[in-house]
């Protein structure tokens, strides 16, 4: 039964009824500016596209840590001395230096505490 | 590269929390310097700590990015909660997020850790504070 369904289906094709075409279409010829933006200017425009949409986060973010590289804010203390409950932060200048921090005063300590590096 | 901010504002409020966090567990005062030290990152540590309003009962963390220096320093009061051992596993803490570049999770993370260490067991029949 399948079998004679098939041969019917098979034997009723006909060849497709359109013709070759004896003349192709003749498409106004494009210039070299046309051509030119087309073939190079819609992949350069994707390019750049597509390289925005991946450099953007980063570009909104700004420059982020990265061990071995130089840092590049200014030092930053939070809980400081001159902090007024925590709402304010006091912002050292980047010459914070031995000064107001005169070695002689350095004593023996009771304190402790951990060093690392990494 | 220029000079800028060091943290974004949702990483600022993580270190101020962390540090609430921290103070209002423990009763001790936490502080977090980040920036350049000096050759002597030990001492200029302890210069910063010195610098506190109660440095007997104060932690201080200082990170140095450029150095690539993490100091930890106790008060002398803070260090009978908070052993010398327990500052050094928070630093170790720190310094495995440092190395991946994540400073502000370190951070967060390392004050949230000596705050967990240097909670003292609630007493409940005495309420004298040292």
């Amino acid at each position: 039964m399948a079998i004679g369904w098939l041969a019917v289906a098979v034997l009723s094709a006909t060849p497709a009824a359109a013709d070759t075409p004896t003349t192709w279409p003749e498409p106004d010829p494009m210039s070299t500016l046309h051509a030119l933006l087309l073939f190079v200017g819609v992949p350069a425009g994707l390019f750049v596209v597509i390289a925005l949409l991946v450099m953007a986060p980063s570009v909104v973010k700004g420059p982020r840590y990265r061990p071995g590289l130089s840092w590049w804010a200014k030092p930053e203390w939070f809980g400081g001395p001159a902090e007024v409950d925590g709402a304010h932060r006091l912002v050292l200048e980047a010459g914070h230096g031995s000064d107001d921090a005169p070695v002689s005063t350095h004593v023996e300590r009771t304190g402790g505490g951990a060093s690392a590096r990494w | 590269m220029p000079a800028g901010e060091a943290f974004t504002p949702d990483q600022r409020r993580g270190i101020d929390k962390a540090i609430r966090v921290a103070q209002k567990s423990t009763g001790y005062a936490f502080s977090v310097y980040v920036g350049a030290a000096e050759d002597d990152s030990r001492r200029f540590a302890e210069d910063l700590h010195d610098q506190l309003a109660e440095p007997a009962y104060s932690v201080l963390v200082m990170v140095d990015p450029a150095a690539r220096a993490l100091e930890i320093v106790t008060g002398s009061h803070v260090r009978r909660d908070l052993g010398d051992a327990e500052a050094a596993l928070a630093a170790l803490s720190m310094q495995a997020a440092f190395a991946a570049g994540d400073l502000s999770g370190g951070i967060i993370s390392g004050v949230y850790q000596l705050g967990e260490h240097a909670r003292r067991p609630t007493s409940l029949h005495t309420d004298q504070h040292p």
